[in-house]
């Protein structure tokens, strides 16, 4: 079971002391004080997709599509789409998330693009730049600076992912509810001690509500939800 | 991805023959296919379009207001809204048990679920005169993940189920498909989750119970005229090879098409 905190840098939020290179002092920061070793380059690749209005001139509606490729889950693309309904119908609804197979991610893009163009239309494009992946004991760390391609203000600040993973016994049905509860919430606390540790301030952060299942589909769609910069 | 198609018609009684027939000329034993096919239709309604509906005489005052109407709508792409549909092959195990609604809750139970799953897309058939039709076909197989709001978000409602039972073969480049249609009448509400019913429960969609012989040629980029009279020749000598066995035909481009109207 794995628990993941995502924790992203605005450059309005940065306060490294005004550093001309925020990313590299992130580095310096995770391997001076997490001592950690150097696993893998890390990539991220994001486009969003809004749904468009039903009329002429009309508001558009805030329903979103989104495909998300993560180089440390190298073998799928994951899409996913928010809820039907009106808005704020349901406060918690989810994103419904589905896994393609990651070959399929210029034909799929191609076809929403081009024959689902009545109801989707492209909207933003954001990928990791220099990204890096560490491990450091039962953690895995992967930094990046996010770049949105093609808009005017392309730099979007740094994103720090910070994935626990802990081992469970393998007997079925044997973790009840609050225990699942409670190893989410240790594995937080460790995830948020972790990252006072390296001591960055004033990050968003979201973490996935980790459930022995299904991992993946929760970390994508915790990814969606931080990736639509609204 | 492009598809080049021909169709053939043929009644029950003939239809061993036809699998001996096809068995031989592919040179192997034809699979046993059993697929669910679930269309879907965007939720959305459809928006008027710029299409010119003939037949009315208006005055010039009218025509005016309707140019500037076009006009200022012409910002906007009214483009086409497409059926989808989303298949899933299926063992004849799959088939049976009551319709139990926990397990459609759960979306567990046989023959339903959300493992297996493609989805297909198919544009209206190229105009023009040609051997075969020509088509651009999409698939997208489905690793897992909640299908069902997938289809939902993205915009989409089942509206029709069915089950294609039959043998396909491959000759050459050629898929040839001998199947039937088999519908289960009354079904109330359509979800891909729900479990198969029993399989007595599906009758053929053809009352005469014919059979259909479908003969694919896949092509990877439809665009590549050389390509396009490649998998033509090879469509157009299987098809001489077969005159009087079974005809292979062009279905009424129009009669594919998919989208929505």
């Amino acid at each position: 079971m794995t628990t993941t905190g995502i924790f992203h840098i605005t450059s309005a939020s940065n306060t490294a002391s005004g550093s001309s290179n925020p990313l590299q002092v992130l580095k310096d920061r995770i391997i001076t004080r997490t001592n950690p070793i150097p696993i893998a380059s890390w990539q991220l690749d994001h486009r969003l997709l809004q749904e468009k209005s039903l009329t002429d001139g009309g508001k558009p509606p805030q329903r979103f599509q989104h495909l998300l490729r993560l180089s440390h889950h190298p073998s799928q693309l994951f899409v996913a789409v928010s809820p039907p309904g009106p808005e704020g119908e349901k406060e918690d609804a989810k994103n419904a998330v589905i896994a393609l197979p990651v070959q399929q991610y210029n034909p799929f893009l191609g076809l929403l693009t081009s024959k689902f163009a009545a109801i989707w239309g492209p909207q933003a494009y954001l990928q990791v730049v220099d990204g890096m992946a560490y491990g450091a004991g039962e953690f895995q760390i992967r930094v990046g600076e996010l770049r949105q391609n093609g808009s005017s203000t392309p730099d979007r600040g740094i994103i720090c992912c910070i994935e626990a993973t802990h081992a469970i016994d393998d007997e079925e049905d044997s973790l009840t509810p609050e225990e699942i509860q409670d190893l989410e919430g240790n594995a937080k606390a460790e995830i948020q001690a972790l990252w006072t540790r390296i001591g960055f301030e004033g990050a968003k952060e979201v973490f996935t509500s980790g459930s022995p299942d299904g991992d993946a589909f929760d970390e994508a769609r915790t990814w969606c939800d931080l990736l639509k910069l609204r | 991805m492009h598809e080049l198609l021909l169709y053939g018609q043929l009644p029950a009684a003939r239809h061993d023959q036809l699998l001996n027939i096809i068995s031989g000329v592919a040179a192997m034993q034809p699979d046993y296919t059993l697929e669910r096919h679930v269309i879907f239709k965007p939720t959305r309604p459809l928006v008027q379009s710029n299409l010119l509906r003939g037949g009315v005489v208006k005055s010039d005052a009218q025509v005016v207001k309707t140019k500037k109407s076009a006009q200022s709508t012409a910002g906007t792409e009214r483009a086409d809204m497409y059926h989808v549909r989303l298949i899933k092959r299926v063992e004849e195990d799959d088939f049976g048990g009551d319709v139990d609604m926990d397990s459609v809750e759960k979306g567990k139970g046989q023959g339903g679920g959300s493992k297996g799953w493609r989805l297909r897309f198919e544009d209206v058939p190229e105009p023009g005169k040609r051997a075969a039709l020509l088509r651009m076909v999409d698939e997208q197989p489905f690793l897992g993940g909640e299908i069902s709001g997938y289809m939902e978000g993205l915009g989409y409602k089942p509206v029709t189920e069915y089950i294609v039972e039959g043998h396909r073969a491959v000759h050459g480049n050629i898929v040839l498909f001998l199947h039937r249609i088999l519908t289960r009448p009354g079904a109330k509400s359509i979800s891909i989750n729900a479990p198969l019913a029993s399989f007595s429960d599906y009758i053929p969609m053809d009352p005469a119970n014919g059979y259909l012989l479908s003969t694919t040629v896949r092509l990877s980029d439809g665009g590549i005229p050389k390509l396009v009279d490649m998998g033509m020749d090879e469509l157009e000598a299987f098809r001489r090879m077969m005159l009087g066995v079974i005809d292979l035909d062009q279905p009424d481009r129009l009669a594919l098409d998919t989208r929505v109207k």
